[in-house]
């Protein structure tokens, strides 16, 4: 019986609806004649349990559940101690596991639970494509009794993971790896032996031939400074990483070594990998005893011009190696360059940015000292298809109209605001900003959806916007920072939000904002009110009870407020959030600043924390 | 000045649409660009499996969406997984059941995204944390399923 009634010709449901609607028996069975495809799509937004109980209610709904390998995919089933359950939850859909992680194991597992979980592991493990291990005390031989069952993992992760010491006698044959493509290992290993560890990995990955992306992160972070008997401190222990990434790994086109110990020697040698053609080159806090020089810089850019993303920081690089490689890498998408070392022969970069036709994300620290060629730059047009750009100019909100790098920083800002009409984020920080720069940014940058400025502290909105509202061309603007621009005061919140639909707006430390500036926040126009999500008005230390009362019961829909620092909001303000911020999830406030902590405890368990 | 498409729905009502609002419709941007621009000027698009009432309810939220909240361009990664949705959309979805249904159904037909998905999260929520037997409560299913 089919209670839509009549079927077109492709035999789909006619939808006719209108007056079939009105009675309850009519209802019956309606939900249960839905496309496949459209139940699929309920199930996305629920987790394992809920899906679950969902597949149990009719035929429909349950055939959309075991039909479909999708959302199985997606599903990150946890297994820790609370919740070993689960395992057991997860052996009767056993080609449904295909996204494990195991977090929180063997800190107290005993023998008998360990047996019991490998029991209910090798009864799915076949299936599982994503696995990942986190925050276990788990050593060699216990990780390898679960990938030796793994039969189909395509990537691994192992992070937190400690064990006190590496077992190297264990003959797991672990053959069944060779569909791993990525690997990814973050501050986890054998305690104090970094040879241990790297011996370890050198196994593990002789397994997987077919590796395509390696993390290797924060290894040996825990390892406190050891000093010898002289006080000098002791080199950090380094990984042989480069002998994990030998030639076999031709296959390897993603590298990230963020935060290790890594020698330039050992770089350099990596990048010369014959075979090895990167995509992705992640170098973030290498902490060896040199930084990134020329010569790995050359290195990049003699074997390795097949990169798209490139991360760099400390680096300490010449305007001829740098020449080169924008010469070389052809198709660089997204470039951080971060930590200039060599401050005072600074490279004027935008000169070669400009060579790097694809580039469409950027996160540099200043663009470098040359008038002259800024200049010729802003004089000509220029295609440049940026859409992420975030600029830090190091002290650049202290300097002194007369210094030569004021009016440098100043005419890079107005090449961006003038010249990059195809940002969508925008982050300066530090920057000499004034009025008319401002006004430049937000008149030009018509597609910004993200605009943060932090620490910028020469414009005050005081002229710009007497006789128009600020953001009034960015009608894509959703989130919008002003931290520590300690001149935006009451006056700028005067002037309406009324072409954006703001979601995120942070004040952070603008002290200058009193009471007076959230009643004329709590003024704005309808439509702010009804889309401000997130607001964070932390370190706005003249902001009372009052101000809050008056602004809060405006924003229906705020989940996230941050008072941080506001020492003159007392616990009062606790009842105004709890009648009036219905939605409120995070709530971030001093418990030092409110007089009776013993309230907020007890008023806060009812939110998430 | 716009162009204009004409929608007729299976009770034989005709809307004038806006061609950039019934792009929206990956169905009807589909015919569009099969079609081309200029036939399609003249024809009328029969939507069988859609009712006047419902097709004046997607056209209330596809006009809403394209003048008020486009939805925002990739920059940080948004958590799809995510059950909010935002105000204008619960509001807008507050309706029974029967229309619920029609308007998931309508917008699975004619491919609108951003439509099956609120309405998606909506059904989404009123399954979390329910017991099978709750849920068919909640839906009116039939009872007297177990699953082999």
């Amino acid at each position: 019986k089919n209670p839509i009634g009549k079927v077109n010709e492709h035999g789909d449901p006619v939808l006719k609806m209108e007056e079939s609607m009105k009675t309850e028996e009519r209802l019956e069975g309606l939900w249960s004649c839905l496309p496949e495809e459209v139940i699929r799509a309920f199930y996305e937004y629920l987790n394992f349990r809920d899906v679950e109980a969902a597949s149990q209610t009719c035929k429909s709904w349950y055939a959309a559940f075991i039909n479909n390998s999708k959302i199985h995919n997606n599903i990150e089933f946890l297994i820790n101690q609370k919740h070993s359950q689960a395992l057991a939850d997860l052996s009767r859909y056993p080609s449904r596991c295909k996204r494990i992680r195991i977090e929180g194991f063997g800190w107290n597992t005993t023998d008998i639970e360990w047996e019991q979980v490998l029991d209910c592991w090798k009864i799915f493990s076949d299936h599982v494509n994503h696995l990942r291990f986190s925050k276990c005390k788990i050593n060699e031989r216990q990780i390898e009794n679960f990938l030796c069952y793994c039969t189909s993992l395509v990537s691994l992760t192992v992070d937190y993971c400690h064990c006190d010491n590496g077992d190297t006698d264990s003959v797991c044959d672990l053959i069944n790896l060779v569909s791993v493509t990525h690997l990814e290992i973050k501050d986890s290993g054998i305690k104090d032996s970094p040879y241990k560890t790297d011996k370890s990995l050198i196994k593990l990955t002789n397994f997987m031939p077919k590796l395509v992306h390696l993390s290797l992160s924060l290894m040996g972070c825990d390892y406190i400074p050891i000093y010898d008997l002289e006080g000098q401190m002791l080199p950090r222990p380094e990984y042989n990483l480069v002998r994990i990434v030998e030639p076999k790994f031709a296959t390897i086109v993603s590298i990230s070594f963020g935060h290790n110990c890594i020698s330039r020697d050992q770089l350099v040698c990596l990048l010369k990998v014959p075979d090895m053609r990167l995509i992705s080159l992640n170098l973030n806090g290498i902490y060896a005893a040199e930084f990134i020089d020329d010569t790995v810089i050359n290195a990049i850019a003699t074997h390795q011009t097949e990169i798209v993303h490139l991360f760099i920081n400390r680096y300490f690089i010449s305007n001829e190696s740098f020449n080169l490689l924008c010469r070389h890498l052809e198709k660089l998408e997204t470039l951080h360059l971060y930590g200039i070392r060599n401050a005072l022969s600074r490279v004027c970069l935008l000169e070669f940015l400009i060579y790097f036709k694809e580039l469409r994300t950027l996160k540099i620290e200043d663009f470098g000292p040359k008038p002259t060629i800024l200049q010729r730059l802003l004089d000509k047009p220029l295609d440049m298809h940026l859409t992420h750009l975030d600029i830090n100019f190091p002290q650049g909100h202290v300097l002194d109209e007369r210094e030569p790098a004021f009016n440098n920083a100043k005419m890079c800002l107005r090449f961006v605001a003038s010249r990059l009409l195809k940002l969508t984020f925008l982050r300066l920080r530090s920057c000499p900003l004034d009025n008319n720069l401002f006004r430049e940014i937000t008149t030009n940058l018509v597609n910004l959806v993200v605009l943060r400025v932090e620490n910028c502290t020469g414009f005050n909105f005081r002229e710009i916007y007497h006789y128009a509202p600020p953001f009034r061309h960015l009608k894509r603007l959703t989130e919008l920072e002003l931290s520590k621009c300690i001149k935006v005061s009451d006056v700028f919140l005067d002037s309406a939000f009324t072409s954006c639909c703001l979601k995120k707006l942070s004040l952070r430390h603008c002290i200058r904002i009193t009471d007076c500036g959230l009643v004329k926040l709590a003024a704005q126009p309808e439509s702010f009110k009804r889309s401000i999500e997130e607001l964070n008005l932390s370190g706005c230390y003249q902001v009372t009870d009052w101000g809050l009362s008056k602004l809060l019961p405006e924003l229906k829909r705020l989940r996230v407020l941050n008072l941080k620092g506001c020492r003159k909001v007392t616990s009062k303000m606790l009842e105004t959030v709890k009648t009036y911020c219905p939605k409120l999830r995070h709530l971030c406030v001093e418990p030092n600043s409110l007089d009776t902590p013993l309230i907020l405890d007890t008023f806060f368990a009812d939110y998430d924390f | 000045m716009s162009k204009i498409i004409k929608l007729q729905t299976s009770d034989g009502e005709i809307f004038d649409v806006d061609v950039e609002v019934a792009t929206c419709s990956g169905l009807i941007k589909t015919m569009l660009e099969v079609l081309g621009m200029d036939e399609s000027d003249k024809e009328i698009v029969s939507l069988p499996n859609v009712s006047s009432a419902i097709l004046k309810k997607v056209l209330e939220w596809t006009k809403y969406h394209k003048d008020n909240a486009p939805p925002p361009e990739l920059d940080e990664p948004t958590d799809i997984s995510s059950l909010e949705i935002c105000s204008w959309d619960y509001n807008f979805l507050k309706v029974d059941q029967g229309t619920l249904f029609e308007i998931i159904l309508a917008a699975n037909y004619l491919d609108i995204k951003g439509l099956l998905v609120v309405t998606c999260k909506t059904v989404a929520n009123m399954i979390k944390g329910k017991s099978p037997e709750n849920i068919r409560k909640t839906f009116n299913i039939k009872s007297g399923f177990t699953p082999a």
